[in-house]
Protein backbone atom coordinates (compact mmCIF):
# COMPACT_ATOMS: atom_id res chain seq x y z
CA UNK A 1 0.00 0.00 0.00
CA UNK A 2 1.56 3.50 -0.91
CA UNK A 3 2.50 5.83 1.92
CA UNK A 4 1.02 9.39 1.82
CA UNK A 5 3.79 11.61 2.63
CA UNK A 6 2.80 15.58 2.67
CA UNK A 7 4.97 17.91 0.96
CA UNK A 8 6.01 21.03 2.88
CA UNK A 9 5.21 24.08 0.92
CA UNK A 10 8.61 25.59 -0.02
CA UNK A 11 7.04 28.87 -1.09
CA UNK A 12 3.52 30.56 -0.99
CA UNK A 13 3.34 30.68 -4.49
CA UNK A 14 3.19 26.58 -4.47
CA UNK A 15 -0.17 26.84 -1.88
CA UNK A 16 -0.99 29.04 -5.10
CA UNK A 17 -1.59 32.68 -2.53
CA UNK A 18 -1.32 36.26 -4.04
CA UNK A 19 1.91 38.09 -2.68
CA UNK A 20 0.72 40.91 -0.60
CA UNK A 21 2.09 42.88 2.47
CA UNK A 22 -0.44 41.68 4.80
CA UNK A 23 -3.63 38.68 4.87
CA UNK A 24 -6.88 39.91 6.86
CA UNK A 25 -7.90 36.90 9.62
CA UNK A 26 -10.82 35.80 6.79
CA UNK A 27 -8.03 35.15 4.13
CA UNK A 28 -5.71 33.63 6.37
CA UNK A 29 -8.44 30.62 7.29
CA UNK A 30 -9.84 30.11 3.40
CA UNK A 31 -5.63 29.79 2.91
CA UNK A 32 -5.03 27.45 5.68
CA UNK A 33 -8.15 25.44 5.58
CA UNK A 34 -9.02 26.75 9.03
CA UNK A 35 -11.71 28.69 10.65
CA UNK A 36 -11.92 32.30 11.22
CA UNK A 37 -12.13 31.60 14.78
CA UNK A 38 -9.13 29.15 14.76
CA UNK A 39 -6.89 32.29 13.67
CA UNK A 40 -8.33 34.49 15.74
CA UNK A 41 -7.36 32.15 19.02
CA UNK A 42 -3.73 31.39 17.74
CA UNK A 43 -3.56 35.40 17.03
CA UNK A 44 -4.82 35.52 20.97
CA UNK A 45 -1.80 32.71 22.05
CA UNK A 46 0.89 33.81 24.32
CA UNK A 47 3.86 34.85 21.64
CA UNK A 48 6.17 32.22 23.35
CA UNK A 49 3.19 29.50 22.26
CA UNK A 50 4.32 27.35 19.61
CA UNK A 51 1.04 27.88 17.81
CA UNK A 52 0.70 31.82 18.17
CA UNK A 53 -0.20 33.46 14.74
CA UNK A 54 1.60 36.81 14.74
CA UNK A 55 -0.60 39.68 13.61
CA UNK A 56 -0.63 43.42 13.79
CA UNK A 57 -4.15 44.77 15.01
CA UNK A 58 -5.44 47.55 13.17
CA UNK A 59 -8.29 47.99 16.08
CA UNK A 60 -9.82 45.73 19.03
CA UNK A 61 -11.52 43.36 16.20
CA UNK A 62 -9.41 44.41 13.44
CA UNK A 63 -5.89 42.45 12.47
CA UNK A 64 -3.64 42.18 9.67
CA UNK A 65 -1.55 38.80 9.36
CA UNK A 66 2.08 39.87 7.85
CA UNK A 67 3.16 37.37 5.05
CA UNK A 68 5.78 36.10 6.74
CA UNK A 69 4.02 34.97 9.73
CA UNK A 70 1.53 33.40 6.94
CA UNK A 71 4.60 31.79 5.58
CA UNK A 72 5.66 30.33 8.55
CA UNK A 73 1.40 28.86 9.64
CA UNK A 74 2.02 27.30 6.41
CA UNK A 75 5.49 25.27 7.30
CA UNK A 76 7.61 27.69 5.60
CA UNK A 77 10.80 28.22 7.44
CA UNK A 78 11.97 32.39 7.76
CA UNK A 79 14.97 33.12 6.26
CA UNK A 80 17.00 34.67 8.81
CA UNK A 81 20.61 35.80 8.18
CA UNK A 82 22.49 36.58 11.28
CA UNK A 83 26.15 38.16 10.35
CA UNK A 84 28.95 39.99 11.57
CA UNK A 85 29.27 43.15 9.20
CA UNK A 86 26.19 45.57 10.62
CA UNK A 87 25.51 48.90 8.67
CA UNK A 88 26.77 52.19 10.86
CA UNK A 89 25.09 54.42 12.86
CA UNK A 90 27.44 56.44 11.51
CA UNK A 91 26.57 56.25 8.46
CA UNK A 92 23.29 57.34 8.53
CA UNK A 93 24.37 60.46 10.73
CA UNK A 94 26.52 61.31 7.75
CA UNK A 95 23.88 61.17 5.87
CA UNK A 96 22.52 64.32 7.72
CA UNK A 97 22.22 67.64 7.04
CA UNK A 98 22.54 69.30 10.57
CA UNK A 99 20.41 72.15 11.24
CA UNK A 100 21.37 75.99 11.27
CA UNK A 101 20.86 75.85 15.11
CA UNK A 102 23.32 73.13 16.14
CA UNK A 103 25.66 73.68 13.78
CA UNK A 104 25.73 77.22 15.54
CA UNK A 105 26.11 75.88 18.66
CA UNK A 106 28.60 73.84 17.84
CA UNK A 107 30.69 76.38 16.65
CA UNK A 108 30.84 78.23 20.05
CA UNK B 1 17.08 56.77 30.54
CA UNK B 2 20.24 55.05 28.87
CA UNK B 3 19.56 51.43 27.38
CA UNK B 4 21.45 48.82 28.83
CA UNK B 5 21.26 45.26 27.81
CA UNK B 6 23.15 42.38 29.82
CA UNK B 7 26.21 40.64 28.51
CA UNK B 8 24.29 37.60 28.78
CA UNK B 9 21.20 38.28 26.66
CA UNK B 10 22.88 39.83 24.11
CA UNK B 11 22.88 37.80 21.28
CA UNK B 12 19.92 36.02 22.27
CA UNK B 13 18.32 39.97 22.00
CA UNK B 14 19.79 39.85 18.26
CA UNK B 15 18.02 36.63 17.31
CA UNK B 16 14.61 37.14 18.83
CA UNK B 17 14.34 40.39 17.55
CA UNK B 18 15.52 39.13 13.84
CA UNK B 19 12.79 36.21 14.26
CA UNK B 20 10.20 39.03 14.69
CA UNK B 21 11.47 40.86 11.55
CA UNK B 22 10.73 37.72 9.44
CA UNK B 23 7.17 37.42 10.60
CA UNK B 24 7.12 40.50 7.95
CA UNK B 25 8.28 38.74 5.00
CA UNK B 26 9.22 35.54 3.65
CA UNK B 27 12.26 36.80 1.42
CA UNK B 28 15.55 37.41 3.62
CA UNK B 29 15.82 38.90 7.08
CA UNK B 30 19.20 40.44 7.60
CA UNK B 31 20.51 40.90 10.82
CA UNK B 32 24.43 41.33 11.66
CA UNK B 33 26.20 41.88 14.97
CA UNK B 34 29.95 42.47 14.94
CA UNK B 35 30.48 41.09 18.74
CA UNK B 36 32.93 43.75 18.77
CA UNK B 37 34.35 45.44 21.91
CA UNK B 38 34.32 47.96 23.54
CA UNK B 39 31.98 49.21 20.50
CA UNK B 40 29.48 46.57 19.34
CA UNK B 41 27.34 47.22 16.16
CA UNK B 42 24.13 45.90 15.51
CA UNK B 43 21.74 46.58 12.51
CA UNK B 44 19.08 44.90 11.06
CA UNK B 45 16.95 45.22 7.43
CA UNK B 46 13.88 44.25 5.68
CA UNK B 47 12.84 45.24 2.20
CA UNK B 48 9.38 44.35 1.50
CA UNK B 49 8.29 45.05 -1.84
CA UNK B 50 4.22 44.89 -2.89
CA UNK B 51 3.46 43.42 -6.12
CA UNK B 52 0.61 45.48 -6.46
CA UNK B 53 1.96 48.77 -6.10
CA UNK B 54 5.37 48.02 -6.77
CA UNK B 55 5.92 50.09 -3.58
CA UNK B 56 8.80 48.80 -1.00
CA UNK B 57 9.00 49.35 2.06
CA UNK B 58 12.19 49.14 4.11
CA UNK B 59 12.70 48.98 7.76
CA UNK B 60 16.19 49.99 8.63
CA UNK B 61 17.44 49.93 12.14
CA UNK B 62 21.12 50.21 13.57
CA UNK B 63 22.80 50.66 17.12
CA UNK B 64 25.62 50.86 18.76
CA UNK B 65 26.15 50.39 22.01
CA UNK B 66 29.91 50.32 24.69
CA UNK B 67 30.67 47.76 27.11
CA UNK B 68 30.10 47.80 30.53
CA UNK B 69 30.63 46.29 33.63
CA UNK B 70 28.21 43.37 32.96
CA UNK B 71 27.01 44.34 29.82
CA UNK B 72 26.59 46.81 26.92
CA UNK B 73 24.90 50.18 27.08
CA UNK B 74 23.44 51.75 24.52
CA UNK B 75 25.38 55.23 22.55
CA UNK B 76 24.06 55.50 19.39
CA UNK B 77 20.90 54.76 17.58
CA UNK B 78 19.30 55.13 13.95
CA UNK B 79 15.82 53.63 13.37
CA UNK B 80 14.31 54.25 9.85
CA UNK B 81 10.86 53.22 7.98
CA UNK B 82 11.24 54.57 4.39
CA UNK B 83 8.73 54.11 1.54
CA UNK B 84 9.81 53.59 -2.18
CA UNK B 85 7.66 55.41 -4.99
CA UNK B 86 5.79 53.52 -7.09
CA UNK B 87 7.95 50.69 -9.70
CA UNK B 88 11.07 52.74 -7.87
CA UNK B 89 13.77 52.62 -5.63
CA UNK B 90 12.92 56.34 -5.03
CA UNK B 91 12.34 57.59 -1.63
CA UNK B 92 8.83 59.01 -1.18
CA UNK B 93 8.47 58.90 2.58
CA UNK B 94 10.67 58.53 5.25
CA UNK B 95 9.70 58.25 9.13
CA UNK B 96 13.14 58.20 10.89
CA UNK B 97 13.97 58.24 15.32
CA UNK B 98 17.98 59.06 15.76
CA UNK B 99 20.10 59.05 18.75
CA UNK B 100 23.30 59.88 18.04
CA UNK B 101 26.30 62.62 18.01
CA UNK B 102 26.76 65.70 17.08
CA UNK B 103 23.17 66.14 16.70
CA UNK B 104 21.80 63.85 19.78
CA UNK B 105 17.97 62.98 20.23
CA UNK B 106 15.95 63.68 17.37
CA UNK B 107 13.63 62.56 14.32
CA UNK B 108 13.60 62.54 10.66
CA UNK B 109 10.06 63.46 8.51
CA UNK B 110 10.01 63.07 4.70
CA UNK B 111 7.49 63.00 2.29
CA UNK B 112 6.49 63.98 -0.84
CA UNK B 113 5.17 67.59 -0.10
CA UNK B 114 7.45 68.25 2.76
CA UNK B 115 11.70 67.94 2.76
CA UNK B 116 13.79 66.12 5.67
CA UNK B 117 14.79 68.49 8.87
CA UNK B 118 15.54 67.88 12.39
CA UNK B 119 12.36 67.63 14.49
CA UNK B 120 12.58 67.38 18.03
CA UNK B 121 12.12 63.52 19.83
CA UNK B 122 12.25 61.84 22.62
CA UNK B 123 14.63 58.76 23.04
CA UNK B 124 13.72 55.74 21.40
CA UNK B 125 13.84 52.17 22.05
CA UNK B 126 14.27 49.49 18.87
CA UNK B 127 11.00 47.31 19.88
CA UNK B 128 8.72 50.05 20.69
CA UNK B 129 9.70 51.81 17.57
CA UNK B 130 9.35 48.61 15.15
CA UNK B 131 5.89 48.37 16.53
CA UNK B 132 4.81 51.59 16.00
CA UNK B 133 6.47 51.00 12.12
CA UNK B 134 4.83 48.30 11.90
CA UNK B 135 1.42 49.70 12.49
CA UNK B 136 2.47 53.03 10.48
CA UNK B 137 3.08 50.18 7.44
CA UNK B 138 0.07 48.04 7.84
CA UNK B 139 -2.36 50.72 8.43
CA UNK B 140 -1.76 51.84 5.15
CA UNK B 141 -1.82 55.41 5.55
CA UNK B 142 0.78 57.60 4.18
CA UNK B 143 3.68 58.74 6.77
CA UNK B 144 2.21 61.64 8.04
CA UNK B 145 4.91 65.21 10.06
CA UNK B 146 2.19 66.88 10.77
CA UNK B 147 2.46 68.26 14.27
CA UNK B 148 6.61 67.77 14.23
CA UNK B 149 8.19 70.47 16.07
CA UNK B 150 11.48 71.62 14.28
CA UNK B 151 14.41 71.48 16.00
CA UNK B 152 15.55 74.74 13.97
CA UNK B 153 14.37 77.35 11.60
CA UNK B 154 15.61 76.73 8.03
Amino acid sequence: MPTQVQVRPKTLEDLGVERKPFYTTAEVADIMAMSDQNVLDRIHLPSDHPQHLYAVALGPRTYRIPIGALAQLAGIPPRTTVGTHPRRVSDAARDERAPASLKKARTR
Amino acid sequence: MPHYIPASGFAQQVEEFAKQLSYLTDDEVRADDDRASPVRSTSYLVAIPDARTGVTTTFDYREEFTKITGGWLRQAYAFELRVSRPKSATLDARRAHHGHRPSGIHQHCETRSRSDSHYADVERLLQATHELFVQQFASGSPIDCSGLVPLATP
